[in-house]
């Protein structure tokens, strides 16, 4: 990893359409259908399994507000057995496996989505996932990152 | 339609839909923001879509995912002496020092972004140049979240 700019440009400098459409990207993602802590758990969860620093480090304050709070984070390398609520751990398993194995998503697991999502909001949850990654590589990879952990809040 | 094991899709939906195309038209404005990030990697003018194309096909098949569910929303010909060959790029006559790096850049990506060293970096940069660098790494992430997703959403067949 690298926390001095590899390139002298930035995405908006080179490719503006492309900058502007990921930004795009971000901004419909929200408000959304499903609760804002679940969605920054799996938001986090994607960032850590990304190695990125900025994503992983990032506080959503809004979510802070409606309840999100370290000790949840602390509980994210062994969900399964954390106290989670069921439905955080149904979304965690569905970027687990995304993440790593997508073929692990069995009919147990889509069975278990749907029992704590609606239809809209697992598609919500799954446009998240492909949207996380490509933003913290393309940090990870120019260089973006800050040269220390440190919580970032928004 | 392809098929997926998701119960719902949203009003409209073409029937040569992909299956990411079918669960995202459930959120209409996120779905359409989606298809416009497609569109700009693919219409950028950095990278050529041929040298992208290769990237995306050689991540379907580090991923083994059906490289048809993420086709391109433009027409892409690709030489069928590169798609043959593509498994054997490292050693293959077929490819151009430049589709190397960029192959051998979209295989790091997905095993290890971290793994990118200063000196890794400044190899692709000097092949490709800054800004073909920063989009072919925001790409093949797009293009691997992508493929993960119809991995997720479809049915074995």
């Amino acid at each position: 990893m690298s926390s001095a700019p590899r390139t002298e440009v930035g995405l908006a400098d080179v490719a503006p359409d492309l900058h502007t459409a990921m930004m795009n990207f971000m901004a419909a993602a929200y408000p959304g259908q499903v609760d804002i802590v679940t969605r920054e758990l799996v938001r986090i969860y994607s960032g850590r399994e990304s190695h990125c620093r900025i994503c992983r480090n990032f506080r959503l304050r809004v979510a802070i507000d409606r309840g999100f709070d370290e000790s949840m984070v602390a509980q994210l390398d062994d969900f399964e057995h954390s106290d989670l609520a069921p439905h955080q751990k149904a979304a965690l398993r569905l970027a687990r496996d995304f993440l790593g194995d997508p073929r692990a998503f069995d009919a147990d697991a889509q069975a278990e989505l749907l029992a704590h999502f609606t239809p809209e909001q697992a598609a919500e949850l799954m446009l998240d996932l492909v949207r996380f990654r490509p933003g913290s590589k393309l940090t990870v990879v120019a260089g973006d990152e800050p040269a220390e952990e440190g919580l970032i809040y928004s | 339609m392809p098929q997926t094991w998701f119960p719902a899709s949203g009003a409209g939906v073409a029937t040569s839909a992909s299956v990411l195309e079918q669960v995202a038209s459930l959120r209409p404005a996120y779905a359409a923001a989606l298809r416009d990030v497609e569109t700009a990697v693919w219409s950028q003018d950095q990278l050529e879509p041929e040298l992208l194309e290769l990237c995306r096909l050689r991540i379907a098949q580090m991923l083994e995912a059906d490289e048809q569910a993420t086709e391109p929303p433009v027409r892409v010909v690709l030489d069928p002496v590169f798609v043959a060959q593509l498994r054997q790029w490292p050693t293959s006559d077929a490819f151009t020092e430049r589709q190397r790096v960029c192959l051998g850049f979209a295989e790091q990506l997905v095993v290890d972004a971290q793994g990118v060293s200063d000196a890794y970096a400044a190899s692709v940069i000097a092949a490709i140049g800054d800004g073909g660098f920063l989009v072919l790494t925001y790409a093949c992430g797009f293009f691997e979240t992508t493929q993960r997703a119809s991995i997720v959403l479809g049915v074995p067949r």
